[in-house]
């Protein structure tokens, strides 16, 4: 048997829970961040592109003072075809060396385009196809981002409610290609995993048993809503018993599994009872701190 | 570069409606797509799944509108209000995660738009007044460099 060190758990950060973080007495071990939502971006023809209002810097500031602090990022686009945004990628590295994040985490997807009168941006997280051009552009974005980086970038599962037809891989095929061929790692957000799987999209087990397990490094943990006969990744409500169930499977087949994060909108906040956080907290923290048995056995 | 062409028409799948039916029927503004591009678009032209994402789409993007201009939606007409974003957002894409600048944008095509002297009119250039302002103090913010220990 192996063992592994008990993973930590977080919250990420949305304005109308910072009161919660900073009390002595909260359950997480660290706050993630999305510096897209910290930051103002004004645009790449804008100097300087990126500033941060004095009452956010106050945020953050009063968050570093209680917790360590991840950066998990929304901007990146890391699937965009025209190009990868090198200013935007500068800023972001820069961040993670600012706030010591452990780790940069992204998702595998785009969000932008270029047209003739500028950037378009749908602010979603798009299927890239999982065939062999996306995988070489993608693999040498990885490369250029951990070269700049000294420490994990990790690419979070997407979650689709469309088909590609013609896709070469899987995704979990094609995470691992990233993971093996090109030095990512992985986030694992369960809650996407989730909705594919009530929307019909893949099985859990079959993605779980063909994921390479051993290079998830953090967990995302969510609830969701069902919308127009999709159930919608909304990060709007504690996370459903069948995410549970899949976070107490998954955390003892990941040897290197350092965090659990619990998302959820703050315009939501209001939907979950008094004490629901902490409660949403204290439960991940007893799957993380069961002793394990890891499936992975020792050379 | 075909994946470029690709995706420009999966997002203009989203944020320009009106191409759905257009690109289900086979008809491309894209040159240079594969057949494979095509038949993926196709078919997502078709597929309820990116009905769903564009409107998560616009249920994100009319999201930041009402929370940077909630007097000018509270004021306004409901119906009157969705035709007057819809129109708007016919004619803008969305450019970035900020929403400033598109909603300060639709304050004063609402303000220029409503009755001369309506409380509509008042409460538009109002939220406009404002979010300039805003933009102005945005300008003089510190960038990160500037303000760590």
């Amino acid at each position: 048997m192996t063992e592994h060190s008990t993973p930590v758990v977080g919250l990420l950060y949305q304005p109308v829970f910072e009161d919660f973080l900073v009390q002595p007495d909260c359950p997480a071990d660290y706050v993630e961040i999305i510096p897209d939502t910290i930051w103002h971006d004004r645009g790449a023809d804008v100097t300087p592109r990126f500033v941060v209002d004095h009452d956010q810097r106050a945020s953050l500031d009063r968050l570093r003072s209680r917790l360590p602090v991840m950066l998990h990022g929304i901007g990146l686009s890391i699937g965009s075809a025209a190009r990868l945004d090198e200013q935007y990628v500068a800023q972001l590295l820069e961040w993670v060396d600012w706030l010591d994040s452990p780790w940069l985490s992204e998702h595998l997807a785009f969000s932008v385009v270029e047209l003739d009168e500028g950037a378009v941006n749908a602010g979603l997280t798009l299927p890239v196809p999982l065939d062999d051009e996306s995988l070489t552009m993608i693999g040498a974005r990885v490369e250029q981002v951990l070269g700049g980086l000294g420490r994990p970038f990790l690419l979070e599962n997407n979650v689709y409610y469309f088909g590609t037809p013609h896709d070469s891989y899987g995704e979990a095929a094609f995470l691992n290609r990233l993971c093996h061929d090109h030095g990512a790692d992985l986030l694992l957000d369960l809650h996407n995993l989730h909705c594919n799987a009530v929307n019909g999209v893949m099985s859990p087990e079959s993605y779980l048993a063909e994921l390479d397990l051993g290079r998830v490094r953090e967990i995302h943990i969510a609830g969701g809503m069902e919308v127009d006969g999709f159930y919608v990744d909304g990060h709007c409500a504690a996370p459903p018993e069948p995410v549970w169930a899949l976070l107490e499977q998954v955390v003892p087949l990941c040897p290197n599994l350092a965090a659990v994060t619990f998302e959820m909108l703050g315009s939501w906040a209001g939907s979950l009872p008094p004490g629901g956080l902490t409660e949403v907290l204290e439960r991940m923290r007893a799957v993380t701190s069961r002793p394990h048995c890891s499936a992975v056995t020792s050379p | 570069m075909s994946l470029a062409g690709y995706q420009r028409v999966l997002i203009g799948l989203l944020v320009q409606p009106a191409s759905a039916s257009r690109v289900a029927r086979g008809d491309f503004d894209e040159a240079d797509l594969t057949d494979c591009e095509r038949e993926r678009l196709s078919a997502a032209a078709r597929d309820a799944g990116v009905a769903l994402t564009r409107r998560l789409h616009e249920g994100w993007r009319l999201t930041k509108l009402l929370t940077l201009l909630p007097l000018t939606f509270d004021v306004g007409d409901d119906e009157v209000m969705a035709d007057r974003v819809a129109s708007f957002w016919a004619q803008r894409l969305p450019t970035s995660l900020y929403f400033e600048d598109e909603a300060a944008s639709f304050a004063q095509q609402v303000a220029r738009s409503a009755p001369p002297g309506s409380l509509l009119q008042f409460t538009a250039e109002h939220e406009a007044e404002q979010l300039a302002t805003s933009a102005v103090r945005r300008s003089r913010s510190v960038s990160r460099q500037d303000s760590s220990p």
